[in-house]
């Protein structure tokens, strides 16, 4: 079917607003422009945009699927930022239970932890005989993770809320592509979740 | 209680102001309760390349941009709060990352919902 030219200008407008999206991608200053192009080309050669709509989509999922990505290395970020704090608390809990058999001040309990703590972070070596410490008064191996979770979820529990609503709004916008197109829809579908999968997997390696 | 004096003074300065009269005035002050304008109703602006359509997808584009801009600050200062010792501010700028994201669902549905019917709907 040949199109005339009011539909010609009408899909080149479009196609001119999603360049401008293109263009200046909404990245931080350490994100890679590069990577998420490919990621957009990746999508486009899944999706096989017919028309600008199917662009947009492609586009959207693009920008959606870069949102939980960034999200997921968020929470990382966020959690690592709580371990001094966590280590911290816990050596604190510790000191304040012997100050209290002692008679030291609680005030002075908290600095000898702030002190305790300092060395974690400088020399890996000290490590082992910290958590010798933390198991001695009582607490699990993993009391320290624990303790950070504990600590930093007043800001994951909104991260995890974005989370989901990046992946629900990705999902709509492939429904919408789906009405239009099934078996590209399926495919984009698809490679969304690769790659999200694909970055789970690599956190999870990086951390063993 | 206010003396005498006191309740004179209030009717003097009382009946200094009655809000802005003057058209600029208005103006103005409608923008007193202004926070950062991104809930704000989008008004296409007219432009001689553009037509109707073009410049609603346009207002909401920029609108989206403009939301973008301040995700990205946001987003960026989450980032840099994650590396500093500074929990609080980073809680608060956690929060304040989720409060766009309500504005940026609501412009990207308008932007969709849009492009579909000036997809369907002939010029």
């Amino acid at each position: 079917m040949s199109e005339n030219k009011s539909t010609r200008d009408k899909k080149s407008y479009l196609m001119d607003v999603l360049y401008r999206h293109l263009d200046t991608p909404p990245l931080l200053p350490d994100e890679n422009e590069e990577e998420f192009n490919q990621l957009f080309d990746s999508f486009e050669d899944y999706g096989k945009p017919q028309n600008p709509r199917d662009y947009i989509a492609v586009y959207q999922a693009t920008v959606l699927t870069w949102d939980v990505l960034r999200y997921q290395q968020m929470k990382i970020g966020v959690l690592r930022s709580h371990q001094r704090p966590a280590l911290e608390s816990l050596l604190r809990k510790i000191k304040v239970r012997t100050a209290s058999k002692m008679g030291i001040s609680e005030v002075v309990a908290q600095s000898e932890a702030r002190e305790l703590a300092a060395p974690w972070f400088k020399d890996a070596a000290s490590r082992p005989a910290m958590m010798r410490v933390i198991e001695n008064a009582g607490y699990p191996p993993d009391a320290l993770e624990v303790e950070a979770f504990q600590l930093a979820l007043p800001a994951l529990a909104p991260i995890e809320r974005l989370i989901v609503s990046a992946q629900k709004r990705l999902d709509k916008f492939l429904d919408d592509l789906e009405r239009t197109s099934k078996a590209n829809a399926r495919a984009l579908r698809l490679a969304a979740e690769k790659t999200i999968a694909e970055h789970d997997a690599a956190v999870l390696a990086s951390r063993k | 209680m206010a003396s005498q004096r006191q309740i004179a003074a209030n009717k003097r300065n009382g009946a200094k102001s009655r809000g802005p009269r003057t058209q600029q005035g208005k103006a103005r002050s409608r923008m007193n309760a202004l926070r950062h304008g991104l809930a704000a109703k989008i008004t296409a602006t007219a432009d001689s390349h553009a037509s109707t359509d073009d410049s609603s997808v346009d207002a909401m584009y920029q609108r989206l941009r403009q939301i973008e801009v301040e995700r990205v600050k946001a987003l960026n200062d989450v980032h840099n709060l994650s590396r500093s010792q500074d929990l609080d501010a980073l809680h608060t700028a956690v929060r304040r990352l989720a409060a766009l994201e309500r504005y940026s669902q609501r412009s990207d549905s308008k932007l969709r919902k849009t492009i579909v019917e000036k997809e369907v709907r002939p010029r």
